[in-house]
């Protein structure tokens, strides 16, 4: 089922273009990255698709509602990760998960166990008391996963959910990647559709159903991880000297500097 | 565990209850004319000694309730603002709405000294302050707004702008000013709770109740909104419709103890500080306690203000300053251990 759909879509910002044109078609349980260089339009498109701005021509069409009009009922269906936080009040970690359940009225006892749910996904139990503001960039990061994940978790609260990711690998170590890789995968197996921006192209040839490649606000190339990258079309975009090998286990493309 | 969680808070409220109560009857007791604690107890159902009896129930018991009422007021004030502008080191006059109302007081004295007809038991020289503050956060509202919305930086940076045009504003009043005008410029600028009658008391006391009985239904958002705006935005908050509440009780209550006590300084900045400090930045918690804690504060500095230089009277903003400016250094030289950078 079709649960993004994107048409035409542009963004502009004092006469300069950000992103051109662009489509694409989201469905249920299908995780889409867009990789692409600096300022290729790859956050614009991510804040656009959440709602942040209303000046843009084209149609982006949310469980087949304008998003426009599905204001009401966003909240609990679409999640979005932001690239950066401002958060600098002393919450616990605890607290701020727990912020991702304001769009719901499900009470305290299940609202409870959402928030230890994804607290586990994301491996910051032991800091559930702990200070926001004390934590370290990556753990800062994990919070902020769980509770972007929090307002979606459970598909009781609305059975089409969309996730919004714009960097979520950027802070984690090694080890936290991977757990946050198998946790989306298995988020997305539950029927959510995974939306989100990654750097790390490894990351993507791994996780992505589908990759986007983004410049200049177009898309460069799109296709399955086999067929998108490749050599030719990432030195190309990246302007990088870089080689796409087979990974020696999954056969899938590595990417190597 | 809730169960247990609501027993605490449930106890922690009741200790407070009895605290704030002893508070209250303590500084009843002090003054230019001391009154044992017996008789400040009996005042209240038997009239054995009408001196103290009219020292009590007429001068000392309405400015001991506004000075509760008033320094809830502005902490609670303080509370909002810093988590409207997700800073917290913001202050309600930051904003100009201090600025505002101390010109909107001079203009009073200045021009309108001759005048004395009081409204709803005011001065004028109140009114004029609770005017000046309107007109202060209508002024600043109006420019800060932007097809996208209320820019809070904007928002600052306008108060800040304000201030000063209100600050040169007082200054020219000033300088215009008699010797007597003048005096009473300066003493209106320090604060003080000498004018209280039970009528400032009903209108401190009313607005107080009203804050915070229709606040709390904006708890969730103001919550969501320390993530950040376009998150709170995502959270399905209506960021507008919050701008627009939060601003409004800022204005009513920094606008109301402006006018009923002067300017009292640092308890609007330092009392939701200190409280976020101690309980997090959960507004459920810290608005409340804030409003307690900065009624309690000013009704001990009121008490050190009647007494310290007996029978003259100091006025009650430099003693809050006084007080308020060492504990702020103090809580700031160990913002490690609460959270802060």
């Amino acid at each position: 089922m079709c649960l993004l759909k994107v048409a035409a879509l542009s963004v502009s910002k004092s006469g300069h273009a950000l992103l051109d044109k662009l489509s694409m078609q989201v469905r249920t349980g299908e995780i889409h990255v867009i990789i692409g260089p600096n300022g290729a339009g790859k956050s614009t498109l991510i804040n656009t698709l959440a709602g942040d701005t209303s000046h843009y021509s084209g149609a982006i069409e949310l469980a087949n509602k304008n998003l426009k009009d599905a204001c009401d009922q966003r909240p609990r269906l679409l999640a979005t990760l932001p690239q950066m936080s401002l958060l600098n009040f002393p919450y616990s970690v605890k607290d701020v998960v727990a912020l991702g359940r304001t769009p719901h009225d499900t009470g305290l006892t299940i609202d409870a166990r959402v928030v230890s749910e994804v607290m586990e996904a994301m491996d910051i139990i032991e800091l559930a008391e702990a200070k926001y503001t004390q934590l370290s960039g990556g753990e800062k990061q994990r919070t902020q996963l769980a509770r972007v994940l929090a307002q979606i978790w459970r598909k009781e609260d609305a059975p089409q959910r969309l996730l919004l990711l714009d960097e979520p690998f950027s802070a984690l170590d090694i080890g936290h990647q991977q757990a946050l890789i198998q946790t989306i995968e298995r988020f997305a197996s539950t029927g959510v559709a995974v939306l989100l921006v990654v750097h790390d192209m490894n990351i993507a040839a791994k996780l992505a159903h589908n990759i986007i490649v983004l410049s200049q606000g177009r898309v460069a190339a799109r296709g399955k991880p086999a067929e998108v990258l490749k050599t030719d079309i990432l030195k190309d975009v990246f302007n990088a000297d870089l080689r796409v090998v087979s990974h020696p286990d999954t056969e899938q493309p590595f990417v190597m500097l | 565990m809730t169960k247990s969680i609501h027993t605490k808070a449930y106890l922690t409220w009741l200790a407070l209850a009895v605290g704030v109560l002893c508070i209250l009857v303590l500084s009843l007791a002090f003054g230019a004319v001391p009154v044992p604690l017996s008789e400040v107890l009996s005042a209240f159902y038997q009239q054995s000694n009408p001196q103290a009896s009219t020292v009590i129930l007429e001068l000392r018991l309405p400015r001991t309730l506004l000075a509760f009422c008033v320094g809830a007021l502005l902490a609670a004030s303080g509370a909002i603002a810093q988590g409207l502008f997700r800073n917290p080191l913001a202050d309600p006059s930051l904003i100009g709405v201090a600025a505002g109302a101390s010109a909107g007081a001079s203009l009073v004295i200045v021009f309108l000294m001759d005048w004395q007809w009081p409204v709803f038991g005011l001065s004028l020289v109140s009114v004029g302050a609770f005017v000046g503050a309107l007109i202060t956060v209508l002024l600043i509202y109006r420019i800060a707004s932007g097809p996208m919305g209320v820019s809070v930086s904007a928002m600052l940076l306008t108060g800040i702008a304000i201030s000063f045009l209100a600050s040169s504003l007082s200054g020219f009043l000033a300088f215009i000013a008699d010797n007597e005008m003048l005096r009473h410029m300066s003493l209106w600028r320090m604060g003080g709770l000498d004018s209280a009658g039970y009528s400032h008391v009903w209108i401190a006391l009313s607005v107080c109740v009203c804050m915070l009985l229709l606040l709390p239904r904006y708890y969730p958002a103001l919550n969501a909104l320390l993530l950040g705006e376009s998150e709170a935005r995502h959270l399905g908050i209506n960021i507008q419709h919050v701008k627009f509440v939060v601003i409004f009780w800022l204005a009513l209550g920094v606008g109301t103890s402006v006018a009923l006590a002067g300017m009292v300084a640092f308890v609007g900045l330092i009392v939701p500080h200190a409280v976020r400090m101690l309980v997090g930045p959960r507004h459920e918690v810290l608005v409340p306690l804030s409003a307690v804690a900065g009624g309690v504060l000013l009704v001990l500095s009121d008490t050190l203000a009647r007494t310290l230089m007996a029978p003259t009277e100091l006025p009650v903003g430099l003693i809050t300053a006084l007080i308020g400016a060492p504990v702020f250094i103090s809580l700031l030289t160990r913002r490690h251990q609460y959270g802060m950078q």
